[in-house]
């Protein structure tokens, strides 16, 4: 093949053995090694080939523009050499098979997934990764434009999409919004931040952007253009999560588990796996699994090759049982038919009632899949235990919890035991503790007082870090002339692992009158619940929200003014009207399915609400002689951009520059804050934040014997006074609380392929109540994050589950479809404030909650017929369209 | 992964020749690498030497070459290089997009044309290690009493996979001719083979479904001029249309409009030819009753499993799409 490339590997194992030649020898010796490897090869075998390993081999590669020497297993992948060995983990594993784009780097020019990469295939090639890009403090356009557009959240897939655009705008300097979508199709964003991507995506390349996103009420904010304090740490890859986490004598740890529904081992080679070299132990227990992704042992190995070579060698092999994985037939052997029969008194007895004299009953059952949270960055952590002390890096929600619950597990007193948690890739209610992650790498570091990293593979991730549980939800109601309800039945299946939890919100938000309400719980032989963001409300809200439809449709009303009619929320009476405007409400089709041609539009509408609780938190405050202030808070900043509202909230109360504060979350030496979940973090954070700042004004102005009130005299004061420094710490203060709910509603534009039953969700208008919104852009980001994850769990996410055995049959980001770039609709998210108080409301669950129900009315309204299952796939799509007979 | 050696070839006749001399199933040919280190991290793979072809990979310049016979595109070209390819575009508007579709950028920035052809089924129970079914010697075909929403609906025997090169499709509507090379009379022996004629439904289902012999490597496609047009087109029905597999595709050649060319994809376990159809279009002008009575042909054979029946209702929709788009042209 004259037209071929000289081959990349310089030299062999061989070679470089027998001869030393790696000694001082560079790149440029290649064409020797070459020559002198050729007369080698003739005596082994045929010519032509060049050979490495088995067994650790040298490579050369250049990256970022260094020449860099590794000696590699033919195992290790690109990905593995740059985090392994290089310290380059801006690069992640998510994935691992080529789905998510978050291990991308450039290989000769080109976006590459590093982690379908061998890294003998990158030997003699030119790598370049995210922290490649900016030059020293310079950063590229691509990365300054993701923090002035605040085109991240927890920033894990980042490095992944920076590479991506990186790549686009070197072979196309003028992209459209079309071009980037299409370059960034192979990337994964969980928190749903795509439209922000690709707004920055167009503003690196110098493109006029329209301006779609814009919420009415910005000019309440309070910080209303600061970016992302921590943006600039993720755009470059520094940002360090626990997975990056690397110490010297680390070994690795997995968990092993039970694939199936219901098994037990028939046999297993122990031998075979402990004898492979590095493992450190093979634990297999014996006994029937219960569910697929049980915890059944686990294996520590010095390297991970060996972990991953001794998983395989122990060839576990199983007997099946007969799982649990039908909820129609398990609700029927334990707590028989569906629904069950309404009780002859109370309630029931009210409910049979009108039911008999309604001028309509409407009848529907509506059934939700499993969702799983599938955090980019798995549950990971790394425990170092040192003998009288102990430190702990945990991917976790939760730094207040895991502190404890570290110190058990390690055995040590809380007050020897420091935990780290500054970054998070995801959480969404599955990361409050430590975890079976935690308690192994624990226990393991303890027992080889050495350090122990456990990172969950991605099929584990799925199998047994928590769900969203699945749930049927039955509805019968008498309604009235104009379809409002009057009473009726409900009853809810929860259909989750073991331990249940299954329960949706319905009835929610709307007055149904007298409900007889009933809920059983099924155990199913899949991986145990846990909160997902807004537990039991998106599939509550789903069911609920189309069965209004319903009601409304059987009434021959228009969905929205019966919604007005049983909606008391005043709030969400203004939100109707502004987004049926902004919509396009009047133009929908009427009656459902009016429409002609191949393609359908529909409109659809979804509520929600969300209480706000308080939560405790402390804040502490470190205020230095060159008038700077360090802000500290143990609470953890899982994308929401915590250590941004703390700096905001602090510069604002202080009225002093934010670029004089720096905020510190993560560390089990802060002052104590909440964790992550039911919203309460910001509401509680910034209280608390206030109050530490009025703290530090307040000492200060005592220490300098000075009158505080903006920068310059606050300036003028920590030059005055006679301390280096001070510290204060401020808690949880009613005066800076925020009272009320956080109303939203949300409008959906769909667009049906009646051919094909492809749905395609073209516009969202979501309201959202937030209170004083703190900073634009990550207020923003949390409500189009929600509508994106919740199109993304209409459309298209489930937890697949083989009938027969009970497997999960896509693990992994391929089969377990997450939305990706295409198929995110415009969101016009619609920050709602009201009065001038400067509390925070809650905002990081109650935007996920409206999206389902609202596009699954559009769909309804486009076609003419209703899917009543999520996901709503295009085979569910067409038999709705065939059974309403075919379209008009 | 279990260990392996990693043995890199310098020309396509030294990777012929380790080849022949070796047992089947001791080397893996790997070219980009995507599908093999998918298997591998699966575990479904465990060679004793990976024999790497991925460093023959022709300079961009070199990657497609037009000559008498047609347009030729090395056995390594990547997805990428192909559909970015101004000729290809051009003549063969089915190739360009059957190597536009599938996957990722940055999967196709890597991944070959023979490693597209010849990468196996992406059925769930045959990508996972815990079952062992059929295709991996096993005793049956998970997805029969399994969920089996993603499989075939045409012409599977025991196995229910359906093929997932999207670029097979568009190769066969095209009438791409396939030059395979193997190691004989001590040197590289060349023979030709239609891609028409390369796949075909094994007998035991743990063989390929593509005809090559375990010595024997692809060495180029050749898609013939008499084929080029822009009356020709490849599309593609996705549950997701960012990265997602088709549940059903369609490649249309109407350049020769007396012999049309037409072959659905992921529909069963080959690229899924409709030569009933082929012959009820050929040198008919495409009405919309035509339409409809080759919507009909093409799934009058059509046998749906459990979970899978709304395949057939899109293998007729990604029909009439591909064969309206072949006939307005590119």
């Amino acid at each position: 093949m004259s037209s071929a490339r000289p081959p990349r590997d310089p030299h062999s194992t061989s070679d470089v053995s027998r001869r030393g030649f790696l000694k001082g020898a560079g790149i440029a010796a290649a064409g020797t090694v070459l020559a002198a490897r050729s007369a080698l090869a003739q005596s082994e075998g045929p010519p032509g080939l060049t050979r490495h390993g088995p067994g650790p081999t040298p490579i050369e590669l250049t990256v970022n523009g260094a020449a860099q020497r590794a000696t590699v297993d033919p195992r290790a992948t690109l990905l593995d050499v740059l985090r392994d060995q290089l310290n380059l983990t801006g690069p992640k594993e998510v994935c691992a098979r080529g789905s998510c784009g978050g291990c991308n780097v450039m290989l000769d020019g080109v976006v590459v997934n590093s982690c379908m990469t061998l890294a003998l295939d990158a030997a003699g090639a030119k790598v370049k990764t995210v922290e490649g890009l900016a030059a020293g403090d310079q950063l590229d356009p691509v990365q300054s434009a993701l923090c002035k557009h605040d085109g991240l959240q927890c920033g894990y897939c980042t490095p992944g999409f920076v590479v991506a655009i990186r790549s686009l705008l070197d072979r196309n300097p003028k992209p459209t919004a079309a071009d980037v979508r299409e370059a960034c199709s192979g990337n994964i964003c969980r928190c749903g931040t795509y439209p922000k991507v690709i707004e920055a995506a167009l503003t690196a390349a110098g493109v006029q952007v329209a301006v779609g996103n814009v919420a009415d009420n910005a000019s309440v904010c309070i910080e209303s253009e600061g970016g992302r304090l921590d943006a600039p740490q993720k755009v470059t890859g520094r940002a360090r999560y626990t997975t990056d986490v690397n110490l010297p004598r680390m070994a690795f740890a997995q968990i092993l588990y039970c694939p199936f529904g219901r098994a037990t081992v028939k046999s297993a080679d122990r031998d075979a796996a402990a004898a492979v070299p590095g493992v450190l132990e093979v634990v297999l227990n014996e006994k029937e699994f219960k569910y697929c992704g049980q915890p059944c042992g686990h294996i520590a190995a010095e390297t991970r090759h060996a972990l991953d070579e001794a998983r395989l060698r122990l060839n576990v092999q199983w007997e099946i049982g007969t799982p649990v994985v039908d909820p129609v037939a398990e609700h029927q052997a334990r707590h028989g038919p569906i629904p069950p029969e309404l009780k002859k008194s109370g309630a029931g007895e009210k409910v049979t009632a009108a039911l008999g004299d309604a001028r309509h009953v409407v009848e529907r059952v509506y059934q939700t899949q499993i969702q799983t949270h599938a955090c980019l960055e798995p549950h990971a952590a790394v425990a170092d235990h040192r003998g009288e002390e102990g430190e702990m890096w945990v991917s976790t929600q939760a730094n207040i919890v895991i502190h404890g619950e570290a110190a058990n597990a390690m055995k040590l007193d809380r007050s020897k035991v420091r935990t780290h948690c500054e970054f998070v890739g995801g959480g969404f209610g599955s990361k409050f503790g430590i975890d079976a992650e935690g308690r192994l790498a624990a226990e393991l570091s303890r027992k080889f007082s050495r350090p122990i990293k456990v990172v969950n593979n991605r099929k584990r991730e799925h199998l047994d870090t928590g769900c969203r549980p699945g749930s049927i939800q039955y509805m019968k109601f008498a309604a009235g002339e104009d379809g409002v309800p009057s009473a009726g039945q409900v009853h809810v299946v929860g259909v989750s692992g073991l331990g249940g939890g299954g329960d949706a919100s319905n009835p929610d938000h709307y007055e149904f009158g007298e409900v007889a309400r009933t809920f059983s719980d099924l155990d199913l032989s899949v991986g145990h619940s846990r909160p997902m963001r807004a537990p039991g409300k998106p599939q509550g809200m789903f069911a609920v929200d189309s069965f209004v439809d319903e009601l409304a449709e059987t009434a021959g009303v228009d969905p929205l003014v019966l919604r007005k009619s049983i909606d008391s929320n005043r709030t969400r009476k203004r939100m109707y009207e502004i987004g049926a405007e902004r919509i396009g409400w009047a133009s929908r089709p009427k009656p459902d399915g009016a429409g002609t041609g191949r393609f359908r539009r529909g409109v659809g509408v979804g509520v929600s609400n969300w209480g706000n609780g308080q939560g405790n938190a402390s804040v502490g405050i470190h205020v230095h002689r060159d008038g700077t202030v360090k802000v500290l808070c143990g609470t953890q900043d899982i994308g929401t951009g915590v250590k941004t509202l703390l700096a905001d909230v602090v510069a604002d109360q202080l009225k002093i520059d934010r670029a004089r504060i720096t905020a510190l979350t993560g560390s089990s030496e802060y002052p104590p804050g909440p964790p992550s979940g039911g919203s309460v973090t910001s509401r509680s954070v910034a209280p608390a934040a206030r109050d530490a700042a009025e703290k530090a004004r307040a000492k200060l102005a005592e220490l300098s014997g000075m009158e505080v009130t903006d920068g310059e005299s606050w300036i003028a004061a920590c030059r005055k006074m006679g301390e280096e420094s001070f510290s204060v710490v401020g808690s949880f203060n009613k005066a800076y609380w925020g009272k009320g709910g956080s109303e939203a509603v949300q409008f959906a534009e769909v667009e049906v392929d009646t051919h094909t039953g492809i749905v395609r969700v073209t516009k969202v208008v979501a309201l959202q109540a937030c209170g004083r919104p703190v900073n634009r852009l990550t207020a923003e980001n949390q409500v189009i994050g929600g509508v994106i994850q919740g199109v993304s769990y209409a459309l298209f996410e489930e937890k697949i589950l083989d009938p027969v055995t009970g497997a999960m049959l896509n693990p992994n980001l391929e089969q377990y479809k997450i939305l990706g770039p295409s198929d995110c609709p415009e969101i016009i998210p619609i920050l709602w404030a009201e009065g001038d108080d400067l509390g925070v409301r809650a905002i990081g669950e109650p935007p996920v909650v409206p999206t389902a129900g609202a596009v699954a009315n559009a769909i309804a309204n486009a076609i003419g017929a209703r899917v009543r299952s999520l996901p709503i796939s295009p085979a569910k799509v067409l038999a709705a369209l065939a059974e309403r007979g075919g379209v008009a | 992964m279990i260990p392996y050696e990693f043995v890199s070839a310098r020309s396509f006749e030294a990777a012929a020749q380790l080849l022949a001399e070796s047992r089947r199933g001791d080397v893996l040919l790997k070219a980009g690498g995507i599908d093999v280190v998918d298997r591998l991290k699966e575990g479904l793979d465990r060679p004793k030497v990976i024999l790497n072809i991925r460093g023959l990979r022709p300079a961009r310049a070199d990657a497609i070459r037009s000559g008498d016979a047609g347009l030729t595109i090395h056995a390594l070209a990547t997805l990428t290089e192909i559909n970015e390819n101004e000729a290809v575009r051009r003549d063969f508007p089915a190739v360009a997009a059957g190597t536009r579709k599938p996957a990722t950028p940055q999967v196709r920035n890597v991944a070959t044309l023979a490693g597209n052809l010849c990468q196996k089924p992406r059925c769930w129970y045959y990508r996972s290690l815990d079952f062992r079914c059929l295709k991996k010697g096993g005793d049956r075909c998970y997805s029969v009493a399994g969920d089996n929403r993603y499989h075939a609906v045409f012409g599977a025997g025991a196995c229910h996979i359906v093929a997932p090169s999207s670029a097979a499709p568009s190769l066969i509507a095209c009438g791409a001719v396939l030059r395979i090379g193997r190691f004989a009379d001590g040197k590289l022996t060349e023979r030709t083979l239609p891609i028409a004629d390369f796949y075909r439904v094994p007998t035991n289902p743990q063989d390929d479904e593509w005809q090559l012999g375990h010595d024997e490597l692809i060495l180029d496609v050749t898609l013939p001029t008499s084929a080029a047009g822009r009356h020709s087109a490849y599309v593609e029905l996705k549950e997701k249309q960012s990265f997602d597999w088709a549940m059903a595709s369609c490649a249309v050649n109407l350049n020769d409009r007396a012999a049309p060319r037409i072959v659905l994809g992921a529909v069963a376990p080959i690229p899924w030819r409709l030569p009933k159809v082929e012959q009820l279009i050929a040198g008919q002008k495409l009405t919309d009753a035509l339409i409809a009575e080759a919507r009909r042909a093409a799934v009058a054979d059509a046998r749906p499993m459990t979970h899978n029946g709304y395949k057939v209702t899109l293998a007729g929709a990604v029909l009439e799409h591909a064969l309206r788009a072949a006939d307005e042209g590119a």
